[in-house]
């Protein structure tokens, strides 16, 4: 990567972690970096570190507040009750549900993605193709998130149209290769591009690429026809 | 007759000085306990509550881990009512999870933290926070070197603790907003009219001082 881009995705990507682990991050980037952490015992450090500014400042700063007289009784008159077990079947049926949700690739999807699927899209998720060469999975998020998220399955050596961004795109390579402006990223690279990066990513030659890619805006293409779609790309 | 009323106050004076000592050798000894730390941690409560469902255990969690929940819930904008309920949620899922507790990963508060933020995101954006798989690294990559990421020891809890207290309160304010709010630092910046850069640079500086006080973390 050069130097600039790297120091702005680095940047971006710290931030971006920090807000994961205060629990501000919108649902789409934080299923990216969920996934990334699932993939790096480095991320995961990092983020238990920030998480553990979350717990001193629990302890320290927060001047305790008096509960309510009967709150201790009501969870003290909870603690067995079988509303529970019956929520524990619930995230137990979810824990195997997410094992079921078949995608059709050659390589693993990180946990945090398998889950979302299995509780958001009812069918099984199928590619669609975009581009010659290029396929696509459009995963459902919460009505309240802004965000975009998809995977993406990029035929060996194909080349994507030229684009920019309004705003952030974080990607995480998941399997395969891919080659811009910028550098070169292997299976489970990440980096976030902002406005300041025009690229035209092109797949590995001899395996392709699949990546896992959350927006908060729409790309803008800056090259030949696909300039005509601009405008409807909201 | 005065032989036996003497040796009765004698007898009362020695049940007294008897009385006296035992209180002080308890005292004592709870002093001992407190300084060797035998006295159950924060992070032993949950092991007891993982292992035997321990309720005397649960009780003193609750007692001094909700009433600042709700102060930590109530910082970040939460009325009152709702703050005393997911303080009351949170808590539960502390039994409930205990078992997943490891206190060779975390500490007590920074687990219950994290429930506790879990439980505003279901909350309000009634959305599932993604969470992620750390049991299964799939990286193979042996050249990687698994990174301490422990941070869990009295020590580092109080060098972290005295670095947060430490901060100018320009980064020391961002840090809270952070994480009271749960405000991404684009979110900060807009409120605060201060440019997106400026706020990035303090909250760089405030990390790279806390991540200092963990000393060894960082290699």
């Amino acid at each position: 990567m050069s130097e600039n881009a790297k120091d702005i995705s680095h940047d971006h990507l710290a931030h971006l972690m920090m807000d994961y682990a205060s629990g501000a991050l919108d649902e789409g980037f934080a299923l990216v970096m969920a996934s990334y952490v699932s993939l790096s015992p480095a991320a995961c450090a990092q983020l238990r570190q920030l998480e553990s500014i979350g717990g001193a400042l629990l302890c320290q700063d927060c001047e305790p507040e008096d509960m309510k007289e009967d709150s201790l009784q009501n969870v003290m008159a909870r603690l067995d009750d079988y509303l529970e077990q019956i929520e524990k079947s619930t995230a137990e049926t979810l824990e195997q549900a997410h094992m079921n949700v078949k995608i059709d690739v050659d390589c693993c999807i990180p946990k945090p993605i398998t889950q979302h699927i299995a509780a958001q899209m009812p069918a099984a998720p199928k590619w669609s193709r975009l581009l010659p060469g290029i396929e696509v999975i459009n995963i459902p998020l919460s009505k309240s998130c802004a965000n975009q998220l998809k995977l993406i399955k990029l035929d060996p050596a194909t080349t994507t149209p030229a684009h920019t961004h309004r705003g952030l795109e974080i990607t995480l390579v998941l399997d395969g290769a891919f080659t811009d402006e910028t550098g070169s990223y292997p299976a489970g690279s990440i980096l976030a591009h902002d406005e300041h990066v025009h690229h035209q990513p092109v797949s590995c030659p001899k395996q392709g690429c699949v990546c896992l890619i959350a927006t908060d805006a729409p790309l803008r293409f800056t090259q030949g026809l696909m300039r005509l779609l601009n405008p409807f790309l909201k | 007759m005065s032989f036996s009323g003497q040796s009765q106050r004698f007898s009362l004076y020695e049940q007294e000085n008897n009385l006296l000592n035992a209180y002080m050798m308890q005292k004592n000894s709870a002093h001992i306990t407190d300084s060797a730390n035998n006295t159950p941690s924060h992070e032993d409560m949950i092991v007891a509550i993982a292992e035997k469902q321990d309720k005397d255990s649960f009780v003193e969690l609750f007692e001094y881990f909700a009433p600042r929940l709700k102060s930590f819930l109530m910082r970040g904008g939460t009325n009152p009512d709702l703050a005393d309920e997911l303080a009351q949620e949170t808590m539960l899922s502390v039994w409930q999870k205990a078992g997943s507790f490891n206190p060779d990963q975390a500490r007590a508060s920074t687990w219950i933290f994290t429930i506790a933020r879990n439980k505003r995101i279901d909350a309000f954006r009634k959305a599932k926070r993604p969470e992620p798989d750390i049991d299964n690294f799939e990286i193979e990559d042996k050249s990687i070197v698994m990174p301490d990421i422990r941070i869990t020891s009295d020590e580092q809890a109080a060098a972290l603790s005295m670095a947060l207290k430490s901060l100018p309160e320009e980064q020391a304010s961002l840090i809270r907003k952070s994480y009271f709010e749960e405000k991404t630092h684009m979110d900060i910046a807009a409120e605060e009219n201060i440019p997106l850069g400026t706020v990035k640079s303090r909250i760089r500086l405030a990390l790279d001082k806390l991540r200092h006080s963990l000393g060894g973390l960082e290699r």
